[in-house]
C-alpha cells in the first residue's frame, strides 16, 4: 500500500510543478516544458495502477503507450507553432500575443 | 217486346236524327210518330188477345226498371200516338213556314217519346223520369220562339212551377216505395199509402195537370206554336197527372180522395169562370183545359176512374182538334185575339165547322163523344159519397162548358169579316190533321164505352146525371152566343180573366223577391271580394314594410361585425408591433450585452485562458469528488 | 513494510522532483531543458523500479532524443539562452502557485483517502511482459494502436505545414 501511495504522491507533486509551469511561464517553449512534465506525471500515475492493482491488465501500458505518443506529437506540433510564431512576430512571448482578443 | 221498343224509341230515334243531321226534319218526326203508332196499335192487339207483355231491365239495386203493358195503358198508348201524328201532320203545316223548326220537332219528338214512356212505365221510377223529360221537352217548346219576351218568360214560368209541384211528385214515390217495399206499378197493392203522401202526390197533380192554385203556367204557355198547345198542353202532357192519378189510384185512402174530389171540384168552377170572361181564343182553351181536367181530377175522387179515363179519351181529341182551329185561325188572321177573329169563321169555313162540330161535342151534345163522358162524370158525381156537392159542382161546370163555347162561336161567326189580305197556303196539311180528329170526335162516341171497358174500367151511367146534363149544355150554348161583346172591361171580370191575380199575380210574389234576393246576394260577394282585396293589400304592405326592416337591420349588423373585425385586426397587429417585435429585440440586446460583458473577460492572452481552464478543471474535479464522498 | 522497492521510489521521486522544480527555477534556457531532461529519466527509471521494464526503457530513450531538440529549439528562439540577462521570465505568479498548491493537495487527498483494494504482488516476468504487451497491441487495442499510428501521421504533417513558411513576393 504504501508503495503505490508514495507513487501517487509523487506523481501528484509533478502535476502540481507542471501546472504551476505552465500558468507562469511567458516564453512558449517553457509552457510546452510544464505539459511535459504533467503528462509524465500522469505516466506515473498510470503505470503505478498497472503494477500494484492490475498488473494482468495490459491495456493499461497501451494507455501509457498512447500518452507517450502524444507528448511527442504535442512537442512537434507545438515547436512547429513557436516557429511559424517566430517567423511573423520576432518572438514566441506570450505577453504580447493578445491577437485573439475579441 | 219488339211493339215496346217501336213505340218508345221510335220517336226518340227521330230526334236524335233531326238534330244530328238535320235534314228532312219533318218528315223524320213524323215518321218517328208513325213508327210509335205501328208499336202501340201492336201493343193494342196483343192486349186484346190477353197477352200482358213485360219488360225488366236493370236499374237501381233491389229496383230495377219495368214496362209493363196493362189494359189502360196500351189503350192510352194508342190514344196518344193516333192524336200525336195528326198533330204532327198539321203541324207540317202550321211549321212551313216559321222560324224555330228545328227546337220544334226535335222537341215534339222526344216528348213523344217520354210520354209514350209514362204510359207505359211499369215501376215509379221510370215515370218520374219521363215526367221529368216531358217538363224540360215543354220547356223546349214553349220557348220555340224564344227571342219573343214573353215566350221566353212563360217557358222559364211553366217550368218553375212544374217543378216545384214534382216535389210533390218526389215525396209521394219515395212514400210508395217505403211503404211498398218496391218501386213497382201494381194493380192490387198490399196496402195504401198514408195521407201525406197521397197529399204529395196530389201537389204533384195540381202542378202538372194545371189546377188551382197552379193553373196560371197554362195560360202563359199559350206564347208557344198551336200544335204544342195542341198537343202538350191539352191531349197529353196535362193529361199525365190524369194518369199519375190513375195508376196510384188503388194506393189513396178515401179520406185523401174528398181531398182529391175537392180540388177537382173547385178548379172547375175557377177556371170555368176564367174562361167564360176572357179576350183571347187560345187562353179561354187553356182555361177550358184546366177546368176539364177539374172535371176528371173530381171523376177521381168520387171513386170512378172509369169515367176520368171517359173523359180523358174524348177530351184528348177534342181539345186538340178546337187547338187545331184555333191555330189555323191564328195562321190566317194572324192573332188570336177576340176582337181580330171577329167573323172569321165567315171566312174560313171549314175550319169553323170543324171547330164548331168539336166545341159542341165539348158541350155535351149527343152523339158526340163528349156527350158520353160528360155523362160518366156527372153520374159519377151523382153516385159518390160526398155526392152534396160533387155534381152541382160538375153540372156547374158543364153549365160554363157550354157558355164560354158559346161565346166562342159567336165572335166567331158574328161579325164582319176582313177582307183577304194574304193568299191561303200550307192549308191542305193543316186541314188533314183537323179533320182527321174531329172525325175522331164525332164517331168516338160510339167506341168509347168499349175502349173504356177494355182498359179495363167501367163507365157509370145514371139517367138523372144524363138529364141535367142535357139541361145544362142546351141553355149554356144560346147564352154564350148571345153574351155581350168580345172584350170584358169591368174590374170584376178581368179580375177572373186574368187567372185571379192575388197580391200583383206570379211577378210580384215570386219573381220579384227573387231578383232582388238575387242582387242583395251579388252585393254581399262584390263586397267580400274587396275586403279580400284590402286584405291582401295590407298584407303586401306589411311584408315589403318587413323585408325593408330586415335589410337594414341585416345591414347595419354586418357593418358592426366589419368594425369591430377590423379593430381586433389593428390591436393584433399593434401586439405584434410592440410586444413580439420588441420582444425579440429586447432578447437581441440581451445577448449583445452578454456578449459584451463577456468579451470583458476575454483577454486574449494564453496564460490567463489556461488560467481559466485551470479553474474550471478544479471545478470539475470538486464536484467529482463530492459525488465519490 | 519498507522494501527496496519502496526506496528506490522515493529517491527517484524526490530526484525527478527536484529536477522537475529546478525547470522553472533556473533564467537558463539550456538548463532548463536539461533539467527537465534529468525529470523525465528520472521517470523513466520509475517506471523501472515498478517493473515496466519496456516502458521505462521507451521513455528514457525517447526522452532524450526530445530533450535535445528542445534545448536546440530553446536556443533558437529564447531572448536569453544563457540566462544571464536576471529578467524574471514569469507572470500571475500567485496564481499559479494556487493553483498548484490546490491541485497537488486535492490528488494527494484523492490518493490517501481512496479505498484502492489490495496490492497484487506477482508481476508477470519481463519477456512475458513484452509478450502480452504485444498481444494486447495486436489483438484488442488494435484499433487504438492504427489510429495512433494515423495520428502520428497527421501530425507530422501539420507540424511540416504549420512549420512552412510562406514566400511572400517582395
Amino acid at each position: 500500500m504504501e508503495l503505490l501511495i508514495t507513487a501517487l504522491i509523487i506523481a501528484a507533486v509533478l502535476f502540481g510543478i507542471g501546472l504551476y509551469g505552465v500558468l507562469s511561464q511567458t516564453n512558449l517553449v517553457m509552457i510546452m516544458m510544464g505539459i511535459e512534465l504533467m503528462l509524465g506525471a500522469a505516466m506515473v500515475n498510470l503505470v503505478a495502477f498497472w503494477r500494484y492493482l492490475h498488473p494482468e491488465a495490459f491495456s493499461i501500458q497501451m494507455f501509457v503507450l498512447v500518452a507517450m505518443t502524444v507528448m511527442a506529437l504535442e512537442g512537434a506540433v507545438g515547436f512547429a507553432i513557436a516557429t511559424q510564431r517566430f517567423r511573423t512576430s520576432g518572438s514566441v512571448e506570450m505577453e504580447e500575443s493578445a491577437e485573439l482578443k475579441g | 217486346m219488339i211493339a215496346l221498343l217501336l213505340t218508345i224509341l221510335g220517336p226518340l230515334a227521330g230526334s236524335i236524327w233531326i238534330t244530328a243531321i238535320r235534314r228532312k226534319i219533318a218528315y223524320a218526326a213524323l215518321t218517328g210518330s208513325l213508327v210509335s203508332l205501328t208499336g202501340s196499335v201492336l201493343l193494342f192487339l196483343y192486349m186484346i188477345e190477353g197477352k200482358i207483355i213485360t219488360a225488366t231491365f236493370a236499374g237501381l239495386p233491389n229496383l230495377p226498371f219495368r214496362l209493363e203493358v196493362t189494359e189502360l195503358s196500351a189503350v192510352l198508348a194508342l190514344v196518344v200516338s193516333v192524336i200525336t201524328t195528326f198533330i204532327f201532320i198539321y203541324a207540317i203545316g202550321y211549321m212551313a213556314e216559321e222560324k224555330g223548326k228545328l227546337r220544334f220537332w226535335s222537341g215534339i219528338s222526344l216528348f213523344l217519346g217520354a210520354m209514350q214512356l209514362l204510359v207505359l212505365a211499369g215501376d215509379w221510377i221510370l215515370f218520374v223520369m219521363a215526367w221529368e223529360i216531358m217538363g224540360f221537352a215543354s220547356y223546349l217548346l214553349i220557348g220555340t220562339w224564344y227571342w219573343k219576351k214573353e215566350a221566353g218568360d212563360a217557358s222559364t214560368k211553366a217550368f218553375l212551377m212544374n217543378r216545384v209541384a214534382d216535389l210533390g211528385l218526389y215525396v209521394g214515390v219515395f212514400v210508395i216505395i217505403l211503404t211498398g217495399g218496391s218501386s213497382q206499378i201494381a194493380a192490387e197493392p198490399m196496402q195504401g199509402i198514408s195521407m201525406a203522401g197521397a197529399l204529395a202526390l196530389l201537389l204533384a197533380v195540381i202542378g202538372k195537370s194545371a189546377q188551382v192554385p197552379f193553373q196560371s203556367w197554362l195560360s202563359a204557355a199559350m206564347a208557344g206554336p198551336t200544335p204544342v198547345s195542341a198537343l202538350l198542353h191539352s191531349a197529353t202532357m196535362v193529361a199525365a197527372g190524369i194518369i199519375l192519378l190513375l195508376k196510384a189510384f188503388p194506393l189513396f185512402s178515401p179520406e185523401a180522395l174528398i181531398w182529391v174530389g175537392s180540388v177537382g171540384g173547385v178548379t172547375i168552377l175557377l177556371t170555368g169562370a176564367t174562361a167564360v170572361f176572357s179576350e183571347d181564343i187560345k187562353r179561354m182553351l187553356a182555361a177550358s183545359t184546366s177546368s176539364q181536367l177539374g172535371f176528371m181530377v173530381l171523376a177521381v175522387g168520387a171513386g170512378y176512374p172509369g169515367a176520368a179515363i171517359a173523359h180523358l179519351i174524348a177530351h184528348a181529341f177534342i181539345k186538340s182538334s178546337l187547338f187545331l182551329g184555333a191555330g189555323i185561325f191564328q195562321h190566317e188572321i194572324g192573332s188570336t185575339k177576340y176582337e181580330k177573329l171577329s167573323g172569321a169563321g165567315k171566312k174560313l169555313k171549314l175550319t169553323f165547322s170543324g171547330f164548331a162540330l168539336a166545341g159542341l161535342a165539348l158541350a155535351g151534345i149527343p152523339p158526340l163523344i163528349g156527350f158520353w163522358s160528360k155523362d160518366a162524370i156527372l153520374a159519377a158525381g151523382l153516385q159518390a159519397d160526398p155526392a152534396a156537392w160533387y155534381f152541382p159542382a160538375a153540372s156547374i161546370g158543364a153549365f160554363f162548358t157550354a157558355i164560354y163555347m158559346g161565346r166562342a162561336f159567336g165572335i166567331l161567326w158574328k161579325g164582319k169579316a176582313r177582307p183577304d189580305e194574304t193568299p191561303q197556303r200550307s192549308l191542305p196539311w193543316m186541314h188533314t190533321g183537323l179533320l182527321t180528329l174531329v172525325a175522331a170526335t164525332a164517331v168516338g162516341g160510339l167506341f168509347l164505352d168499349p175502349l173504356v171497358e177494355e182498359a179495363g174500367f167501367s163507365i157509370p151511367k145514371g139517367t138523372l146525371a144524363m138529364i141535367s146534363g142535357l139541361i145544362v149544355a142546351v141553355s149554356g150554348l144560346p147564352i154564350g152566343w148571345f153574351a155581350p161583346a168580345p172584350v170584358f172591361k169591368k174590374r170584376i171580370w178581368m179580375f177572373f180573366r186574368d187567372n185571379y191575380p192575388v197580391a200583383g199575380g206570379y211577378n210580384r210574389v215570386a219573381v220579384q223577391p227573387m231578383l232582388a234576393l238575387a242582387k242583395g246576394f251579388n252585393a254581399i260577394e262584390t263586397s267580400l271580394l274587396q275586403a279580400v282585396f284590402v286584405i291582401g293589400t295590407a298584407f303586401l304592405a306589411i311584408a315589403r314594410w318587413l323585408s325593408e326592416g330586415i335589410d337594414r337591420a341585416t345591414a347595419y349588423v354586418i357593418d358592426w361585425i366589419g368594425a369591430f373585425n377590423l379593430k381586433i385586426a389593428r390591436l393584433s397587429g399593434f401586439t405584434d408591433d410592440k410586444g413580439i417585435v420588441e420582444g425579440i429585440a429586447l432578447l437581441v440586446d440581451s445577448v449583445q450585452r452578454l456578449g459584451y460583458y463577456g468579451r470583458k473577460i476575454q483577454s486574449g492572452l494564453v496564460h490567463r485562458e489556461l488560467a481559466w481552464s485551470v479553474y474550471g478543471m478544479v471545478f470539475a474535479l470538486i464536484i467529482i469528488l463530492l459525488t465519490y464522498l | 513494510m519498507i522494501s527496496i522497492q519502496l526506496i528506490l521510489l522515493i529517491i527517484f521521486g524526490l530526484a525527478a522532483i527536484w529536477f522537475g522544480w529546478r525547470v522553472f527555477m533556473t533564467s537558463s534556457m539550456v538548463r532548463s531543458a536539461l533539467s527537465l531532461l534529468g525529470s523525465m529519466v528520472a521517470i523513466g527509471i520509475l517506471f523501472l523500479v515498478m517493473e515496466a521494464e519496456f516502458l521505462g526503457v521507451l521513455q528514457i530513450m525517447m526522452m532524450g532524443t526530445e530533450m535535445s531538440i528542445m534545448a536546440i529549439f530553446m536556443m533558437m528562439y529564447m531572448m536569453d539562452p544563457g540566462g544571464l540577462g536576471n529578467m524574471d521570465m514569469s507572470h500571475q505568479k500567485k496564481i499559479s502557485i494556487a493553483a498548484g498548491v490546490v491541485v497537488t493537495v486535492l490528488i494527494v487527498g484523492v490518493a490517501l483517502f481512496a479505498d484502492w483494494g489490495t496490492i497484487v504482488t506477482q508481476v508477470p516476468t519481463p519477456h512475458e511482459q513484452n509478450r502480452m504487451l504485444g498481444m494486447e497491441i495486436l489483438k484488442r487495442s488494435m484499433m487504438i494502436f492504427e489510429t495512433a499510428g494515423v495520428t502520428i501521421l497527421t501530425g507530422m504533417i501539420a507540424s511540416i505545414a504549420v512549420a512552412l513558411s510562406i514566400k511572400k513576393q517582395r
